[in-house]
């Protein structure tokens, strides 16, 4: 039962996380009023796979792997495209707000319905058709034991509960450190995300390069263990990745994060020249203990 | 371009999915089961015909594990991986004549447990029937069956006509080295079912009545291959 378990819990972890920073995001820009697109994201994405899931598994009609993974792997760079495009317009929103706790963005600076809906639903339809399958496997095991879906369930309960922490926490923080953290993070998973798209692609024949391994650790990394199941649900760490997903892991990570933290410290061209922008100042805070104003000229 | 990058993304994904969701084939003809255990991987049976065939991997073990159907030089025909511990799954591969490895990797790690099987030739003739046996299944015994010997090397035909009124029967024959070879499934009464089976090793073969206790009751026997 626990082996299942972490299966949910890798499952489900990752899609927590980025749903529950964009319900953060929509209660501290004072945007609650948003939140059924979310929902509707989540829901559409939860029903199609399980809908799908359950057609491959009691249907006569079965997807060659090479269809799952060139679909898996789409649908990994669709994910990335949309989360890198939520970290950079939400950069830009956190530019022009103060370090508050909470506060109203410019509507024009909002993320609108549609991106909101969509990137939810990426997130969890990511993996939504490879869990699904596992999960019907499951309850079509509950003939001869409960324990398989027992297991599988409590995990991705589990990895709500934690998506929801993670909004406690990012709620109680203040606006600028919100986007500064929410966002670095962000680019961290969807470099793995990107890393295991390319992985898919390749599996599935479409990117060459699948027995190019760049290293190995499976002989004494379990990835089936409770640190193995965190690292892969939340970074997608892989103990065996090819030397396409490493290089492709960081040719994402490092010019992003590298633009995303210059964004972040930078004064930014504000018209008011007065204005106190405090998300180059509490960068700057950690750095050195200088004053925190800073003018945009 | 706020609103529209979002609408016009998700049209591609809606596209992507519908694509995708349409190139869905139906399960095979074939039927191999796979029971893969923490340190075993049991495949029957080991030769088959070509074409769709659907593998449904059990796993008995305590890991997470997959399973890999690999061709010439570990060429991926066909996987299923996420096997949770206790519970089924199943995927569909077209398989051209030759042989394959199937592999068993509890952990989803490493090489795997393998196990080879052989696909012969094509699916409407397989390697040329060199002679054909009529068999009766009724309740609960066979005919036809009686001093029936081979050679090793040797291709035959079995065609089992069930003659019991209420009944499904089966003919599975299994080799000297427990592995099941090939079989013709639940067969209604009055109806008729072939196997075309290849005798490659000599020993003793055994044929029986898979379903329920027909075997107990008499749906059973032996029969020998010599050395070519």
């Amino acid at each position: 039962m626990f082996t299942n378990f972490l299966i949910g819990l890798r499952e489900g972890l990752e899609a927590a996380i980025v749903v529950g920073i964009l319900v953060a995001y929509l209660v501290k820009t004072d945007r609650r009023d948003k939140l059924p697109a979310i929902w509707i994201g989540v829901g559409l994405a939860v029903g199609v796979s399980l809908a799908f899931g359950a057609i491959l598994t009691y249907g006569s009609s079965s997807m060659s792997f090479e269809a799952q993974e060139a679909f898996g792997g789409f649908m990994s760079i669709a994910a990335v495209t949309f989360v890198t495009w939520m970290i950079f317009w939400m950069r830009k929103a956190a530019r022009s707000m103060k370090g508050e706790l909470h506060g109203k963005i410019d509507a024009a600076m909002a993320l609108g319905p549609a991106a909101l809906a969509v990137t939810a639903a990426i997130a969890v339809g990511r993996e939504g058709l490879e869990t699904a399958l596992f999960l019907w496997s499951n309850i079509q095991a509950t003939g001869s034991s409960a324990q398989p879906i027992t297991g599988a369930v409590l995990g991705l309960l589990t990895a709500v509960v934690l998506g929801y922490l993670i909004y406690r926490q990012a709620v109680g923080i203040n606006m600028a450190k919100f986007f500064t953290i929410t966002g670095a993070l962000l680019i961290v998973v969807a470099a793995g995300v990107l890393a295991y798209g390319v992985h898919d692609l390749q599996e599935a024949g479409i990117l060459p390069g699948i027995s190019n391994t760049a290293f190995d650790i499976s002989s004494w990394y379990t990835a089936t263990s409770w640190y193995g199941t965190l690292l892969k649900g939340l970074f997608n760490f892989s103990a065996n990745p090819t030397v396409l997903e490493v290089v492709v892991w960081f040719a994402y990570l490092v010019p992003v994060m590298i633009l995303f933290i210059r964004g972040v410290r930078a004064p930014a061209p504000s018209p008011a020249p007065a204005t106190t922008v405090t998300e180059g100042g509490s960068a700057a805070r950690a750095a050195a203990p200088t004053p925190p104003t800073v003018t945009a000229s | 371009m706020r609103t529209t990058f979002p609408k016009v993304a998700l049209g591609g994904v809606a596209l992507l999915v519908l694509t995708v969701g349409c190139t869905s084939k139906d399960k095979g003809q074939n039927s191999v089961a796979v029971t893969a255990t923490d340190s075993a991987c049991e495949v029957a049976p080991t030769q088959l015909p070509s074409g769709l065939t659907t593998f449904v991997v059990t796993n008995k073990g305590g890991d997470v594990t997959e399973v890999y159907v690999y061709g010439e030089d570990d060429k991926v025909m066909g996987e299923v991986e996420n096997i949770g511990p206790g519970t089924s799954r199943d995927f569909t591969v077209d398989l051209g004549g030759g042989s394959y490895d199937v592999a068993c990797k509890p952990g989803q790690k490493g090489d795997g447990i393998r196990t080879e099987i052989t696909v012969s030739g094509t699916a409407t003739t397989q390697a040329a029937a060199e002679r054909s046996v009529a068999v009766e299944g009724y309740d609960f015994g066979y005919h036809g069956m009686m001093g029936f010997s081979a050679t090793a090397g040797e291709t035959v035909e079995f065609t089992l006509t069930n003659t019991a009124t209420d009944v499904q029967h089966e003919f599975e024959v299994t080799g000297p080295d427990g592995t099941v070879l090939g079989e013709i499934g639940p067969t209604d009464p009055g109806k008729t079912g072939t196997v075309v089976l290849t005798f490659s090793r000599p020993g003793t073969y055994v044929y029986e009545c898979g379903i329920s206790d027909h075997a107990d009751k008499g749906m059973k026997g032996e029969f020998t291959v010599s050395a070519a």
